[in-house]
């Protein structure tokens, strides 16, 4: 006697595909509003205010969108370096890593140059910085055969004290003492919506998420990313270089997180602090899979993930729920999306003999 | 800087430090000799440490304690093997989903219970050896420790044994090795591999709350800071031998032992900033420790591989 699933594959249409994962957010939700319940919050109340928040008025909406500017550019290049087969949950130190070198190029050139050079070189350096700390865990992984993730999550704790370091020493800011925080920064990225966060950072982001497509889908180094992806000993016989493509594509990575710290810090804060990323490296990589390592179905799945972080953020103020609810929220959906995943591609047969 | 009367805090200190990794490391090596990664360690641990936490300070039974973290720890691997073992998904993605709900779930249950502050409770405390405490040096170091340590000792050996000596080591090595053919032989994979990744969770949930309970005496955020993630790396580095993993995580110990020590003088000579870049010592010792060690790295055959009866 023994039960035997049988796995059968059944064409979906792309539609389907693309849609399907979405599904895991609402039974999230349906998981989270029991486990308020449990603790004794209204989940009614909860996603009311949450809703209220982050999308039924302008500025909320407005706070969501740069919320997800960060996802979008850290999940586009995650989802790059997930097509050559590399996986960089290390968005998060290279986003540190920008964020420090943004603030640091930013603390030097802006009483010196113009305000847009400054920026110019604050965005290329930040970028110069995230591809260069993601190189590393990329070159171990592409030539030593060193787990990329183990790497990338020590790297992210390195990136940290680093930051933790640079604030209490060349990046202090004098006239605060209780607070280890970088002084105010001058260059910054133009307001979309005045009076709100939104910043010219996300039409930025929508560009490069853009441009990835075609880089991926449109040209050589594309197809080469895509196929050292999906059969690494076919490229080695196509006369593709697996390991230097596997680096470029971390490297990609790397830059666009980098890019996403520069952009929070001139954006968003328009300081240095220790607690700017409270993981948002590692909720770019949930980000990442639910747009399917897309570029273009990144878009909106960032989009909802600002809205999601913004939303809690909104019932934290109005109930006093922690924030990292959220956090456990997504870690069901990421688990969710798995098993719609399966359940959608396959047809699953019990047999019991 | 570092006096000879300190030798003997700073081993026991790194022996107590290795202690979570080691233990953590044990539990992945079962799960990987099986042929099934968890990436989701770090989360386990997480979990473990939180209810843990929670059932210590309820009932201040600290062995009770221990147990609800290993159910803890079984549980969440059972996600884990649900998905990766019956419905085949891919286990780095599988794991890193037990990852992401582990870190967000133990922080929002203790922020929620407990509010924003932190809370102690009793920690366990470390007891002596009779005799052997007495040995100059080592005595302190090795042989007055808490009982979990003398515990995780006993596993790397226990371990071993049972992976290299007994039948159920031998079938979940076939099992890891070479699926098809344990099956031709009657072996049940399924069966081998959940047994093995259930010993996986367990033994972090364990590590978690010898973390919590024994280390810290309070729970905070993301408190296992990637020993998870390096328990995972150190079975590579042990090349599946539960042995080397627990050599491994002295490696990160010491370090981390050494540059604690460190710490004060950093603090008293005034470049107290520079004590951040002293706290990274450990993390870039196991960096280093992979690098120089993945060149001999080859795991079971069918490592990360689903496997599909025809």
């Amino acid at each position: 006697m023994g039960i035997l699933l049988k796995f059968e594959e059944r064409r979906i249409s792309s539609w389907i595909a693309a849609i399907s994962p979405y599904g895991g957010i609402p039974l999230a939700f349906l998981v989270a509003a029991v486990i308020m319940q449990c603790s004794g919050i209204a989940p009614l109340a909860g996603f009311t205010s949450f809703f209220e928040g982050a999308v039924l008025n302008p500025t909320g909406l407005a706070v969501s969108l740069a919320r997800s500017t960060a996802f979008l550019f850290m999940a586009v290049g995650i989802g790059l370096s997930f097509k050559a087969n590399v996986l960089n949950i290390g968005a998060e130190g290279q986003y540190l890593m920008g964020a420090i070198a943004a603030t640091a190029i930013a603390m030097v050139t802006q009483d010196s140059l113009p305000l847009i050079i400054s920026l110019a070189f604050c965005l290329l350096g930040a970028a110069a910085i995230g591809a260069l700390w993601a190189s590393v865990a990329g070159y171990l992984r592409a030539y030593m055969g060193v787990n990329e993730i183990i790497t990338t999550v020590m790297m992210n704790i390195l990136a940290f004290k680093i930051l933790q370091w640079l604030l209490r020493g060349p990046l202090k800011n004098p006239a605060s003492q209780q607070w280890p925080m970088s002084p105010p920064l001058k260059t910054s990225i133009a307001e979309l919506v005045p009076g709100t966060t939104l910043n010219a950072g996300f039409i930025l982001a929508l560009l490069i998420s853009i441009w990835t497509y075609f880089l991926l889908y449109r040209t050589v180094q594309g197809y080469k990313i895509r196929v050292v992806g999906s059969n690494p000993s076919a490229a080695t016989y196509g006369g593709i270089n697996v390991r230097r493509t596997m680096v470029y594509a971390i490297m990609y990575s790397g830059a666009l997180a980098g890019l996403a710290g520069a952009v929070d810090v001139l954006g968003v804060f328009h300081f240095l602090y220790e607690g700017i990323s409270i993981g948002l490296g590692y909720t770019s990589v949930v980000v990442a899979l639910i747009g399917k390592t897309d570029p273009l179905l990144i878009v909106p799945a960032s989009i909802l993930f600002g809205i999601t972080y913004n939303g809690f953020t909104y019932m934290q103020s109005a109930l006093g729920v922690p924030y990292t609810l959220s956090k456990s929220v997504e870690g069901m959906i990421y688990l969710f999306i798995l098993l719609i995943d399966v359940l959608t591609r396959y047809r699953i047969k019990v047999i019991v003999k | 800087m570092i006096q000879i009367e300190q030798i003997p805090s700073i081993i026991n200190l790194a022996i107590v430090m290795a202690t979570p990794i080691a233990m953590a490391s044990i539990g992945e090596v079962f799960s990987e000799r099986s042929g099934v990664v968890n990436l989701g360690v770090e989360g386990m641990m997480l979990m473990g440490a939180f209810t843990s936490f929670h059932t210590a300070y309820l009932t201040n039974n600290l062995p009770l304690a221990y147990l609800v973290a290993v159910v803890t720890g079984i549980l969440m691997a059972l996600i884990h093997a649900f998905l990766s073992i019956t419905l085949r998904v891919d286990q780095t993605i599988s794991g890193m989903g037990l990852y992401f709900l582990g870190f967000g779930l133990s922080d929002f249950l203790y922020k929620t219970i407990y509010g924003s502050q932190y809370v102690s409770i009793n920690k366990t405390s470390m007891i002596p050896i009779p005799l052997l405490s007495q040995i100059p040096v080592l005595g302190y170091g090795l042989f007055t420790n808490y009982p979990l340590t003398y515990f995780t000792l006993l596993s790397v050996f226990l371990a071993w044994f049972l992976i290299n000596k007994t039948r159920f080591g031998l079938h979940t090595r076939a099992v890891g090795e070479n699926p098809r053919v344990a099956d031709s032989l009657g072996i049940n994979v399924s069966t081998y591999k959940y047994v093995s990744v259930v010993i996986g969770g367990a033994f972090a949930g364990l590590a978690g709350a010898f973390l919590c309970i024994d280390i810290n005496g309070l729970f905070y955020e993301n408190m296992t800071l990637g020993m998870g993630f390096i328990a995972v790396g150190l079975v590579a580095f042990g090349r599946w031998s539960p042995l080397r993993a627990y050599a491994g995580s002295l490696i990160f110990g010491f370090t981390w032992s050494i540059s604690s020590t460190l710490q004060g003088y950093f603090q008293q000579a005034g470049f107290s900033q520079y004590v951040y870049a002293l706290l990274m010592l450990p993390y870039l010792a196991v960096i280093i420790a992979l690098i120089m060690m993945s060149r001999k790295a080859k795991g079971p055959a069918w490592l990360g591989l689903p496997y599909y009866r025809e």
